[in-house]
């Protein structure tokens, strides 16, 4: 039966699940400052840790956040003693300058495949964590040489050498533009402010400009507040500013979209500027994109995704939990709640050294009711569903093979469904079960490969 | 460590998801809550689906409510009222009161997810609440929808074709000492107002804000359906005052009109206050036996928590119900670690 797999139903006998011993081991990977707190969360609960990342020295997992170490107070109470609780765990295998390149298997059991000098190792773990740092990219409109997008400015100073009280020429007047594309990410309105009033502190003219200025984010309100007070000015703008090269620097033009009248606008012209840092659109970093294809984790651009309400750091996949960017780029404190979250999340599947699915029942599609209206396919929280050509009544034709569909329609995948029943409530052709595994091959793998 | 007791004090959704991960993890947990259900607020609120899930995570707090239920390791104990807690060496002595009368339960940590207030929109007199019918707040279309199933004005049974939400009601707002930001409102209100968008088509919405706040990821997509959206007004002012004059039908406000930029009157059928949250002010003598300090914002400070003890959720300062599940198990994690650290 090749490129056929035969769906043996037992619709109303619970199987007995057993239970197995596993190894408390994790292995995270990434490149995200959020690695070391994914890692000593884990390890301070006596698991044992494989870090993977790419640097030589492990003080490099947090250089990105030097910049904002030195204007805010609680990204570096939060992170700035972890690389050295990290190197001093030892319950934590620190692999530097290593890359995870493969990785396959199942909650459980999986198996990691990192290259480090040049050499491949093999690490087996039950549970893996993934957080990488996207690639920041200035969008299109604001692509010239005059302009930085946050990392490349924040990264231009070396903090560690005394933060701007060092700085020669600190930044006369300079200009933050946020929400240029992506207008659902809170860190650049939380970094503009709390860095563009440590610059204010320096007698730099500070002005930032975005749609909607996110004040959801702890204290931000009161800050927002005190920052205008202390002479930061904020712009409100529909359409984007534009920019050229004006007087002594850069000028930037748009309309404040706060002004009352659109007949009568008031237009605002800042110049000579000699900073304009942008918000970039952060892409997903490719090793990231690799693993996530290679877990078969459903993704959209690369994120971890669509997936309906889902539990934060959770993936589709059992015992893959995500953070850093690979989850959703983050301002570092919130980013630190989200990783400690999926630290938890990790724990729960590998903490107590038992495997047991977990799951007693999982939906099933009647193909021979299913209209393909795809109710089920957007609303699963566990992207779970597909639509699949099925040969003949509970047969369905796996992908790539070559015999002919009779019909298409919804398939379950066992292997994700969390069997919460959603998709059954809410199917109009009513196509839908919850039945004990169906599918004994699923079951024997899920068993079989833990031995 | 997985002889451990914990209790937790709130059975609102960060209560359920610390009690949740807490009996997961093997550990003994009882779950104190003052009302006879477990929920919280997050249990009056309603899907917001349209023709497609729009991720307002009200549907996991509901599975988790019912999950927890379930779950053996937790002891319930409902209708009872947390009055103080008492710490003696690593033993913790939480007092209630209910009905039968005074009792104490000991554990080895504490968890305190006692919540947030809704914002009494009664305190903004000039939006008329409690005075005109047809002025809700976000928790009454949220019941509305959840138990009904569609909107309607409250003065006549009919849906209504012009609405108004008026966000930051009781948030934002230095007047009364509230300088902090909600949090869940602007993606309450959007979602809402896109279900009733959905279920009539003939309707307009008309947004009043200061900022929009995304929530969660792909946020971007909900906005960009009510920004796309024909029917859909975006107004970037907070409007004053509601009125009505009488012997005439509807609610009058004066609106900014975005093109003149003058101050026009507008008659709206319903009008939707943003409520946003408050501290549990009832928990002030709770929070005196714990030590712990009020933040800036008024919340509580996590940080002044004695040790063994913890805060999840809203307690802490406004969160959404994602956000709040994310705090839960940040928090248990932490409780996980002192526990740990204690055997
Ligand atoms: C109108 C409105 C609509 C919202 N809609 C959404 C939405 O659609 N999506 C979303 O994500 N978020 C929404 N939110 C936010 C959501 O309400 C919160 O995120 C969530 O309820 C916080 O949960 P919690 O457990 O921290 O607090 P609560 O829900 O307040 O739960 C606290 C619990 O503790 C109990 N308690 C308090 N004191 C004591 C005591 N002394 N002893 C014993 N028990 C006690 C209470 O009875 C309560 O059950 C909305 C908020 C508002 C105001
Ligand atoms: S909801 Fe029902 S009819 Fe629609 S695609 Fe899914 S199984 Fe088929
Ligand atoms: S039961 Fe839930 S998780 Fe499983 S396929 Fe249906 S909606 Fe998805
Ligand atoms: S997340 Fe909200 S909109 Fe989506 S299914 Fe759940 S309750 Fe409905
Ligand atoms: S979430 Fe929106 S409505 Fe609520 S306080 Fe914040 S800005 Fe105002």
């Amino acid at each position: 039966m090749s490129g056929r797999q035969a769906v043996l139903r037992i619709p109303d006998v619970k199987p007995e699940l057993k239970e197995l011993e596993i190894p408390r081991e994790a292995v995270v990977s990434g490149d995200h400052p959020v690695i070391l707190a994914m890692a000593d969360g884990l390890a301070s609960m006596g698991i044992s840790v494989t870090l993977v990342h790419p640097f030589g020295e492990i003080e490099e997992i947090v250089a990105p956040l030097r910049g904002l170490m030195e204007a805010d107070d609680e990204v570096s109470r939060k992170y700035a003693f972890l690389t050295e609780k990290v190197s001093n765990n030892k319950s934590i295998k620190v692999m530097g300058l290593s890359t995870l390149v493969a990785v396959e298997g199942w909650w459980g059991n999986f198996t990691a495949e990192i290259l480090q000098d040049g050499k491949l190792a093999t690490v087996k773990a039950p549970g893996l964590a993934l957080a990488y740092r996207g690639n920041p990219k200035v969008p299109e409109a604001f692509s010239t040489d005059d302009v930085k997008g946050f990392s490349e400015f924040l990264g231009q100073f070396d903090f560690r050498k005394g933060g701007m009280k060092k700085v020669p020429n600190p930044v006369k007047r300079i200009a933050f533009v946020l929400d240029v594309e992506k207008r659902d990410e809170k860190w650049p309105s939380v970094t503009a402010l709390r860095f563009g009033t440590y610059l204010k502190e320096f007698g730099s003219q500070v002005y930032i400009l975005c749609r909607d200025f996110k004040v959801s984010v702890d204290d931000m309100e009161r800050e927002y507040r005190m920052a205008r007070e202390a002479g930061v000015m904020i712009f409100k703008y529909e359409d984007l500013p534009t920019i050229q090269k004006g007087g002594q620097g850069i000028r930037l033009t748009f309309r404040d979209a706060s002004a009352v009248s659109r007949e009568k606008p008031l237009e605002v012209t800042l110049e000579d500027l000699d900073a304009v840092v942008v918000q970039e659109n952060i892409l997903p970093a490719e090793e990231q994109v690799e693993l996530l294809a290679q877990l078969r984790i459903p993704s959209e651009g690369g994120f971890v995704g669509p997936n309906n309400p889902q539990f934060t750091g959770r993936t589709a996949k059992k015992g893959v939990v995500v953070g850093g960017d690979t989850w959703y780029p983050e301002y570092p404190t919130d980013a630190m709640t989200t990783a400690l979250s999926a630290s938890q999340e990790l724990f729960k599947w590998v903490g107590k050294g038992t495997y047991k699915i977990d799951v007693e029942r999982v939906a099933e599609v009647d193909p021979s009711k299913c209209a393909t209206c795809l109710t089920c396919y957007r609303i699963c929280p566990h992207d779970s569903i597909r639509v699949e050509r099925y040969g003949e009544r509970n047969v369905y034709i796996t992908a790539g093979a070559k015999e002919g569909p009779t019909w298409e329609a919804a398939r379950v995948k066992v292997e994700t469904c969390n069997g919460c029943g959603l998709c059954a409530s809410e199917c109009p052709a009513k196509a839908i079960q919850l039945v004990y595994y169906p599918d004994m091959e699923v079951y024997d793998f899920l068993e079989g490969n833990l031995r | 460590m997985s002889d451990a007791h914990v209790i937790v004090v709130g059975g609102g959704i960060a209560g359920i998801a610390c009690a949740d991960e807490l009996a997961q993890a093997g550990l003994k947990v009882t779950l104190i809550e003052k009302e006879q259900e477990i929920g919280g607020w997050a249990a009056d609120y309603c899907c917001k689906a349209t023709d497609q899930c729009n991720r307002c995570f009200v549907c996991v707090s509901d599975k988790e409510r019912e999950g927890v239920r379930a779950t053996s390791g937790i002891t319930l104990v409902t209708g009872a009222q947390v009055s103080g807690i008492e710490k003696n060496d690593s033993d913790y002595a939480v007092k209630i009161s209910r009905a039968a009368g005074a009792e104490e339960f000991h554990g080895d940590a504490v968890i305190l997810a006692t919540g947030f207030t809704p914002f009494d929109a009664r305190k903004k007199g000039e939006y008329g609440y409690g005075r005109y019918a047809d002025v809700l707040t976000g928790l009454d279309l949220e019941r509305m929808l959840r138990e009904r199933g569609n909107a309607f004005k409250p003065s006549n049974g009919m849906p209504p074709k012009s609405v108004a939400f008026i966000q930051c009601v009781g948030s934002r707002d230095d007047s009364i000492g509230h300088l902090y930001c909600s949090k869940a409102c602007c993606a309450y209100a959007l979602r809402m107002a896109r279900v009733i968008r959905h279920q009539n088509p003939e309707s307009e919405i008309f947004f009043f804000y200061m900022d929009i706040q995304p929530a969660g990821r792909l946020f971007d997509e909900t906005l960009k359906a009510c920004e796309e959206d024909p029917n859909f007004h975006f107004i970037r002012a907070i409007p004053s005052k509601i009125y009505q004059y009488t012997g005439k039908p509807g609610l009058m406000m004066r609106v900014l009109n975005t093109e003149t930029g003058d101050l026009e009157e507008q008659f709206f059928d319903m009008v939707v206050l943003s409520i946003g949250m408050e501290p549990r002010e009832e928990n002030a003598v709770v929070w005196e036996s714990a030590g712990l300090r009020p933040s800036d914002e008024g919340f509580l400070d996590p940080g002044s928590a004695e040790e063994g003890i913890f805060l999840a959720g809203a307690v802490s300062g406004p969160k959404d119900i994602e956000r709040s599940i994310m705090d839960a198990r940040q928090t248990v994690l932490r409780t996980l670690q002192y526990l740990e650290d204690k055997s």
